[in-house]
């Protein structure tokens, strides 16, 4: 099959292949022939009509939601207003690139529940708590990216902003700010991912709010039909939250085909 | 200071009514690279009169961008000074202009706002600054491009913009990076032409250029500074005896475009021979 | 020419006569040392402040219950958490295995779908929606599920590992196989049309050229796994398990004795830093010539 092919037909093909993945799922399913151990699509669907229908866990399903995406949006938010700042400033100022750099490569690799324990202590079980875990998660990312961007801006545009004789603060503003916002949007794509799976972890580990914690909730109870679904609904917001950040790459990055989006 | 025969001759020869606009005295500059000292350019010396296209040539590495980038202050030598127009240069002066080779657009800007750049950085108002910009941008042919971005242009067009910009500042003296490598053979040698028409025609500057491209040195040229290998020094200066206009007629066929070529030709290949036989070349001066 | 390579950084240092030398190395550690009093005087502060020590306690506390935990001096009331060997062997264990077994899967699937160039369009939006999921979100699915499916006797043997490694691989196989995609399809076209030229086969372009030309990327996607897998095994630990550092640090935070929660947050802080930086350490000597690709192509992790 080559390649022309499958592009033409691209969203016929694509929809094909999400109808083989259910299908797939029906077999396996049936096969392993456990409720408590998975749920085939047939029950989901009944689930997501559970949630809509029963008042109760539709109520609970609503909550949830608006929780997990209120810590979501706000940790990210939080992360990105501190997180571009120190970037740019520790690019700037060799002397706060010194004493902040230790910190940043530290705790960017502690894994993300880590946080959790001591955040619990600070704010309880709450929608808040799983905001500063997606905070902290975060705004580490955004910072090195913002920073990498800034320390590597191409000399292929510094000189001639030299030669044309500008100071060294027009320098940054005009110059190295812009040039480096392919890394920060990079960033901002990383840290949206990071925030949500911050959010997800802290729910899960309070068990009582958010989509998370309703996620291990059902699991727990194996009532294996509605985690399924309740997974579904947030990867679809979590792959939303992606393709809104890549849309804004490329918004704002308007001079690049793609900033390339590869690692974690 | 040891000059070359031909350099003094030259001197002598120069007549007082043309200022001399740029002075290169013994610049030396050294690099330090994996650890090793690197010299990169040995006692340059050679003057700039006002109203002529000097190019500097020489095999690649030695260090002819490198001294364009000390003449214009980006880059502090060793030893030696450069003056301009009687002035010792330390850092960029306002009335230097530069292109570079690979453009060094602002890719967020329009070619209008790339074209105002030097001009917005010496505080000229919005309205001059458009005025200016677009006179430029007309100037180099880009007439109708203002609002383009640069990644909308080709590599030929990007150029012209630089010049552009390069040009709005009014400079007395115009740097060129072997502005035209970045570019295929076609465009080259339109932009050559283009040039040509500008700075020795519409809008008369002084010069200098740095190439490795034979043809284009012996085209654009008033007098070529031939370089040597690594440590770079001024090996001989050539007058070119063509005449001027000459984007007017096939001045690629002149014979003495053709004896210059060769003359050229077998000093680089030489100097490219000894460089790669690692020997250390002493220029013959 | 030489100055082509040259980073906005240098040329701006270049211009710019400082009192202070700050571009040394002696200087950077200064700042370093002074970096970690600071914090750590802060840290003090901020405790002092609060004064409680269950919310924050003080970093002589907390290095005090470090120093008795390595020593295998448990507090009473922290509920089987079992030695300190005991947990770290498990989580270092789970890791381990999670991340191995994600690379034995994760780098063969990567591959296979990298180089099927004419599903591309297809693929490329289940590799962008694999890389936007929450992986987390899938872990109670994953183990209660597991759990249900696999035989007790299994579970016993491992002393119910088996979950755990699930986990800790599901976590790292996704990253794992993205970035070997990725790095697969990014193989320049112009490299293999040269091996194509010269007449190889497939067998033989893949080992002489995509995989070499790759390997950067895989190895990259490797270490982010290595993290990931680290990471899943803390979870699978403090959601799901009875021991292991991830078990440990929730026990000690139920029995309100946040001095050695923190202790153990600083190992488990210690193993993440090890495993991230050590192969970064690795990867820039071996993989010199990609360097500023990367940093071209943007996306520091």
């Amino acid at each position: 099959m080559s390649a022309s092919i499958v592009n033409r037909y691209r969203y016929p093909f694509l929809f094909l292949t999400i109808i083989v993945f259910v299908a797939v799922w029906w077999v396996v399913a049936k096969i392993v022939n456990d409720p408590y151990a998975l749920a085939g699509p047939v029950s989901t669907a009944k689930a997501y009509y559970q949630l809509f229908a029963q008042s109760s866990l539709r109520n609970l399903f609503i909550t949830s939601i608006e929780s997990t995406l209120l810590s979501i949006f706000l940790g990210f938010v939080l992360a990105v207003a501190i997180g571009i700042p120190v970037g740019i400033f520790m690019g700037r100022y060799l002397v706060v690139d010194y004493l902040v750099d230790p910190w940043i490569n530290i705790w960017y690799s502690i894994p993300a529940i880590a946080f959790v324990p001591l955040v619990m202590n600070w704010a309880g079980l709450t929608s808040i708590s799983a905001l500063i875990v997606s905070f902290l998660i975060a705004v580490f990312s955004i910072i090195i990216n913002v920073y990498t961007g800034v320390k590597n801006v191409s000399a292929s545009l510094v000189e001639p902003a030299i030669a044309f004789g500008i100071s060294k603060r027009a320098l940054y503003t005009k110059v190295i700010l812009p040039a480096s916002t392919p890394n920060i949007m990079v960033g901002l794509r990383l840290g949206i991912t990071r925030a949500i799976e911050g959010v997800i972890v802290a729910e899960m580990v309070f068990s009582v709010v958010g989509l998370g914690g309703m996620i291990f909730d059902t699991a727990d109870k194996l009532e294996m039909s509605l985690t399924i679904a309740l997974v579904i609904v947030i990867s679809l917001i979590s792959i939303a939250l992606n393709y809104l950040m890549k849309y804004l790459d490329h918004k704002v990055v308007f001079w690049k085909e793609s900033s390339a989006l590869k690692r974690e | 200071m040891k000059k070359s025969l031909r350099v003094m001759a030259l001197e002598q020869k120069t007549v007082s009514t043309f200022k001399q606009i740029l002075k290169i005295e013994g610049i030396s500059k050294s690099f330090v690279k994996d650890g090793k000292k690197v010299q990169v350019l040995e006692d340059v010396s050679f003057e700039v009169r006002e109203g002529s296209f000097v190019s500097i040539i020489g095999p690649s590495g030695c260090g002819k961008t490198t001294l364009l980038r000390i003449i214009d202050g980006l880059v502090k030598p060793d030893s030696g000074k450069v003056l301009f127009n009687g002035e010792l240069v330390t850092s960029p002066p306002p009335k230097m202009g530069f292109v570079f080779q690979q453009f060094g657009l602002l890719p967020w800007r329009t070619v209008r706002k790339n074209v105002e750049f030097g001009l917005e950085l010496r505080g000229v108002n919005p309205e001059e600054r458009k005025k200016i910009a677009e006179r430029y941008i007309k100037l180099v042919g880009l007439e109708g491009f203002e609002n383009h971005y640069p990644h909308e242009l080709s590599g030929g067009m990007q150029q012209r913009v630089g010049l552009a910009r390069a040009l709005a500042i009014d400079p007395d003296v115009l740097l060129m990076d072997e502005p035209f490598a970045s570019v295929d053979m076609q465009t080259r040698e339109l932009l050559q032409r283009e040039l040509l028409k500008i700075v020795k025609g519409a809008l008369p500057k002084t010069t200098l250029f740095v190439t490795h491209n034979i043809d284009e040195a012996i085209y654009l040229s008033d007098e070529i500074v031939l370089m040597t290998a690594r440590p770079g020094k001024v090996y001989e200066i050539i007058k070119v005896d063509l005449p001027q206009e000459r984007w007017k007629e096939d001045i690629r066929a002149h014979p003495e475009f053709i004896r210059l070529r060769q003359k050229i030709w077998k000093f680089l290949e030489s100097q490219i021979i000894e460089k790669e036989m690692g020997e250390n070349e002493s220029g013959k001066a | 020419m030489e100055r082509r390579n040259l980073v906005a950084q240098e040329v701006i240092v270049e211009q710019r006569e400082s009192w202070i030398d700050l571009n040394t190395i002696q200087a950077k550690v200064i700042f370093t040392i002074v970096s970690i009093l600071l914090f750590g005087a802060i840290w003090e502060l901020a405790a002092k402040l609060i004064n409680n020590h269950v919310i924050l306690p003080t970093p002589i506390s907390s290095f005090k219950a470090l120093y008795l935990l390595i020593q295998n001096k448990i507090p009473p009331g922290a509920a089987g958490v079992g030695s300190f060997e005991s947990m770290l062997l498990q989580t270092l264990e789970i890791t381990a295995i999670g991340f191995l077994l994600s690379s034995a899967v994760g780098i063969p699937i990567g591959y296979l779908i990298g180089r099927w160039r004419a599903a591309e369009a297809i693929i490329d939006p289940w590799i962008n929606a694999l890389y936007a999921i929450p992986m987390v979100a899938l872990i109670p699915l994953l183990y209660f599920g597991s759990g249900s499916l696999i035989p007790v006797s299994v579970f016993d043997y491992q002393g119910d590992l088996l979950p755990d490694v699930l986990v800790s691989f599901i976590m790292a196989v996704f990253t794992i196989i993205i970035n070997t995609y990725q790095g697969v399809r990014l193989v320049s076209n112009s490299l293999v049309e040269v091996g194509k030229a010269f007449g190889a086969s497939e067998n033989q372009l893949t080992r002489h050229v995509v995989i070499p030309a790759a390997l950067p990327d895989i190895v990259a996607g490797m270490r982010l796994g290595l993290g990931r897998a680290l990471l899943g095994a803390i979870i699978a630990e403090a959601l799901l398990s009875t021991n292991g550092l991830g078990y440990a640090m929730l026990a000690f935070q139920s029995i309100l004795n946040t001095p050695y929660m923190v202790a153990t947050i600083m190992v488990i802080a210690f193993i993440g830093f090890v495993l991230l930086q050590t192969p970064k350490l690795i990867e820039r000597r071996l993989f010199k010539w990609k360097e500023t690709e990367r940093i071209k192509r943007g996306g520091n992790e």
